[in-house]
């Protein structure tokens, strides 16, 4: 039972970090668990990715996961493997009677005890006191003192890093493993019927005629009277101790989970995420430069995506004036039909883009996907400001590696009065200089940044004015939505100009924003990288 | 597996091996996916040839319809039977076709036309139908538009294809399928569900100079290193496209013949066009080697 949680536990993990994993794959993956040597970690491992990834993108995600998951699994070896898989539930039936056989695991169960406490931070002599302590407190029927212990196991994890933390579940099989749950229930029956022997013989174990002398005499004569009773009475103590034991394990469960879930909140664990969640604004260099990686593929598939929808006409219109002339060839019968060729219009792309320091970026990012994928419009044309806004479309145009993008992008800081962006200058200058040479009503016009002007006036007039000789006028925005009109935001102001404001965080976010451009709606389904 | 596939001179890693032989038990389709020229065509013909089972290949191109990839009637040859059996039913004593009238003679002849005796089987009813295991290999899925992948879907999940006036063939013994992909577009969910996923990536350099060393084996120790690492660089660099393994190969077959000892060496940097196939990567890297060869001098 507990190993199989560990496999759900991890697919709920992966689905945490945005990789989709359906049942069919996670049933695909049950079947291979059956086919493969267990006891290799790397084969497992395999298994899994063969089974649940099914992007490249998401390889490394799963890796990340996978290490922290399954190292306890490595650290502790052959043995608690084999042991885990013994604890599996009926879909691995064929592998327990398999592993039984095979009776080396036993001999290793200690060492790989030793594995866990050392992880865990737990001594021997302390295990065996926690476990002398339960088998005293259910015989005396003490709860508080059941309460007590459990939260004292459990406090042992605190000490395990956030990043580290596996699952609940496993945590508690675990414990109950660790402090043989089982032994406990064996030594319980033993001191039944012990109990129930008019005179105490002394054949228990040592452990129950040490325990039997820290119990009170009171409370020996209360169960041995009871246990006297004979089946009735034997029954009614098994059944106590047990409802004691399930309450053990129930606060142990419970008390793990509090502590797991204060250390997850401690760390701000966050899932890992996919290159194609990397915030533009929040990614450090480590993860622009994986981003980067990603352009020159994305670029590729939305130049595919474009492509396909703009020639694809629903209806071809049969060119009567051609067919007519080409039948003559066979006495008047129209043998071929000729058709009317179709002229899709692909839309026509003007750029905007703020590339002062706080966005330059996501600028960077965007323009370079929309010029890598210029072939696909009909025009591109790209202008960049700080302040003094910039005609860069002959500089942008064709492929270009992403350090040439770097040093144009230079040239708006160069031409920079104040250093830093203002809106309603850089409007000012486009409309008075490129506007009536730029625009037609085929144009979308596509406004990039963080619409944060420095309390410079925001001049959404302007805006309007070009919305008024344009088809579209989108504004994409890359900070979260929620940090929208706070401080010198003020994509509210321009918003109420604009067709959309779109929240591009995302490499992802922004590569669906492109896919729109092309007007069709979503057939590929969202673009994840 | 693995030592199967190494033996028909294919080096698998672990990964491979164990992706290989969960889709063999399995019976299901593996999605093989990376760069071009890391091997993936190759290993399907490797399995195939491991397994000792035909090889079925189905090129995707753009436009790839049913009747080239699953089957087709035999237009001509259907003709052909009508016009026999209408000469057949011309009555001798002249007047009208007796075909027209007689309507149980123009069902048998209906019949007749859509048989197993009148259908191209393309490659994937071939694969389908053939009394013996095969390897069927769909080549660059990617290509093919979006649409067409789900030709794919009873395939690859069933392993049978249905024609209407036929009905549903199954499949006699389960092929082993292959997809491969060059990563161009993504392919859709219903597809790669129906799949296990296998990413092919650049080999590291000792599992590429073991590679060469299997194709060369007199080839100098040093050589291979040298190679080995240059081609790694190369594929860190910004290329239009990056340097596969079999052209790794031919570079190394080059420098062998040329007897050149290292990568640097006159000779060898004259076939470097073995590795670069567009000017302006040539352009590129000729000057990164010529920087390098300064530094050195210095």
């Amino acid at each position: 039972m507990a190993a199989f949680d560990m496999f759900t536990d991890f697919v709920a993990e992966l689905k945490r970090s945005d990789i989709p994993v359906s049942v069919v794959e996670e049933i695909e993956l049950a079947k291979a668990l059956e086919m493969i040597d267990l006891s290799s970690l790397l084969e497992l491992k395999y298994a899994m990715m063969a089974t649940l990834i099914k992007s490249s993108a998401h390889i490394e995600v799963f890796e990340l996961l996978f290490a922290k998951y399954f190292s306890v699994w490595q650290s502790v070896g052959h043995e608690s493997l084999a042991e885990a898989v013994l604890l599996q539930d009926s879909m691995f039936s064929s592998y327990r009677s398999r592993l039984a056989e095979n009776q080396g695991f036993q001999n290793g169960y200690y060492d790989a005890n030793l594995n866990h406490r050392d992880r865990l931070d737990i001594s021997h002599s302390e295990l065996e006191a926690a476990k002398r302590i339960l088998l005293e407190a259910i015989l005396s029927g003490d709860e508080r003192a059941i309460a007590l212990l459990a939260k004292s196991l459990a406090a042992k994890l605190s000490n395990v890093a956030s990043e580290k933390i596996i699952s609940n579940s496993y945590y508690l099989s675990l414990f109950s493993r660790l402090l043989g749950l089982d032994e406990v229930k064996r030594l319980l029956g033993i001191a039944i019927a012990s109990l129930g022997q008019p005179q105490r013989p002394d054949k228990g174990s040592d452990e129950l005629t040490s325990l039997s002398d820290s119990l009170s005499e009171k409370r020996i004569k209360e169960l041995a009277e009871i246990a006297q009773l004979g089946e009735v009475g034997a029954g009614l103590l098994a059944r106590d101790f047990e409802s004691m034991l399930a309450k053990f394990t129930a606060l142990l469960s419970s008390e793990i989970a509090s502590i797991i879930s204060a250390i997850k909140k401690d760390g701000a664990e966050l899932p890992p995420k996919t290159v194609g969640n990397f915030e533009f604004l929040r990614a450090d260099e480590n993860e622009l430069n994986l981003m980067r990686k990603e352009l020159k593929p994305l670029s590729g598939i939305l130049a595919a995506r474009l492509k396909k929808t703009s020639y694809r006409g629903k209806y071809k219109k049969v060119n009567f004036h051609s067919t007519f002339r080409k039948s003559l060839a066979t006495q008047g019968v129209p043998f071929n039909l000729l058709y009317k060729r179709v002229n899709a219009s692909k839309p026509e792309i003007t750029v905007i883009a703020d590339v002062s320091g706080s966005v330059a970026s996501f600028a960077r990012f965007s323009l370079h996907l929309i010029t890598a994928i210029a072939d696909e419009f009909d025009k591109v044309n790209s202008f960049i400001f700080i302040d003094e806004i910039l005609d860069v479309t002959k500089q942008s145009k064709g492929r270009k590696d992403y350090a040439e993008m770097e040093d144009f992008i230079g040239l708006a800081a160069a031409a920079s009065v104040k250093g830093h962006s203002d809106y309603g200058y850089a409007l000012q200058a486009f409309t008075d200089r490129y506007m009536k040479n730029v625009l037609s009503p085929r144009t979308t016009v596509i406004l990039l940044g963080d619409a944060r002007s420095n309390y410079h006036p925001p001049r959404p007039d302007l805006l309007a004015a070009i919305k008024k000789r344009s088809k579209n006028l989108y504004f994409i925005n890359p900070e979260p939505r929620r940090y929208w009109n706070t401080g010198d935001s003020i994509v509210d102001v321009y918003g109420a100009v604009c067709d959309k404001v779109v929240e591009c965080r995302t490499l992802n976010q922004l590569a669906d924003f492109i896919d729109t451009l092309s007007g069709h709606t979503g057939s590929f389904g969202a673009i994840s990288l | 597996m693995k030592d199967k596939l190494h033996q028909v001179g294919y080096l698998a890693d672990d990964y491979i091996a164990t992706s290989v032989m969960l889709a063999i038990k399995l019976s299901k389709p593996i999605l093989l996916e990376g760069p071009a020229g890391t091997g993936k065509t190759e290993l399907a013909k490797a399995v195939s040839k491991a397994l000792g089972n035909p090889l079925i290949r189905l090129q995707c191109y753009e436009g790839l319809d049913e009747a080239k990839a699953l089957y087709e009637w035999d237009y001509a040859k259907q003709l052909l039977a009508i016009q026999i059996a209408q000469r057949n039913a011309l009555p001798t004593d002249g007047g009208q076709s007796a075909l027209g009238d007689d309507n149980s003679q123009n069902v048998k002849v209906m019949k007749s036309i859509f048989s197993e005796d009148f259908l191209l089987t393309r490659p994937l009813l071939q694969a389908i139908t053939s009394r013996n295991q095969v390897v069927l290999l769909i080549d660059e899925v990617d290509r093919i538009d979006i649409e067409m992948e789900a030709l794919f879907l009873e395939v690859l999940s069933d392993f049978q294809v249905s024609i209407p006036e036929l009905g549903t063939l199954t499949a006699v013994s389960q092929p082993v399928v292959f997809l491969t992909s060059n990563d161009t577009r993504d392919l859709s969910e219903a597809l790669k569900r129906r799949c296990l996923y296998l990413h092919l990536d650049y080999p590291t350099p000792e599992r590429e100079a073991a590679i060469i060393r299997m194709h060369l084996p007199d080839i100098d120790d040093y050589l291979i290193n040298e190679i080995t690492h240059f081609v790694a660089s190369l594929r860190e660099l910004d290329l239009e496209k990056p340097p596969s393994i079999s052209e790794t190969l031919d570079y190394a077959t080059a420098l062998v013949m040329l007897s050149a000892s290292h990568i640097t060496d006159e000779e060898a940097r004259t076939v470097i066009n073995l590795l670069l196939k567009y000017k302006s990567d040539l352009d590129k890297v000729k000057i990164m080697l010529e920087k390098g060869l300064e530094a050195k001098k210095e």
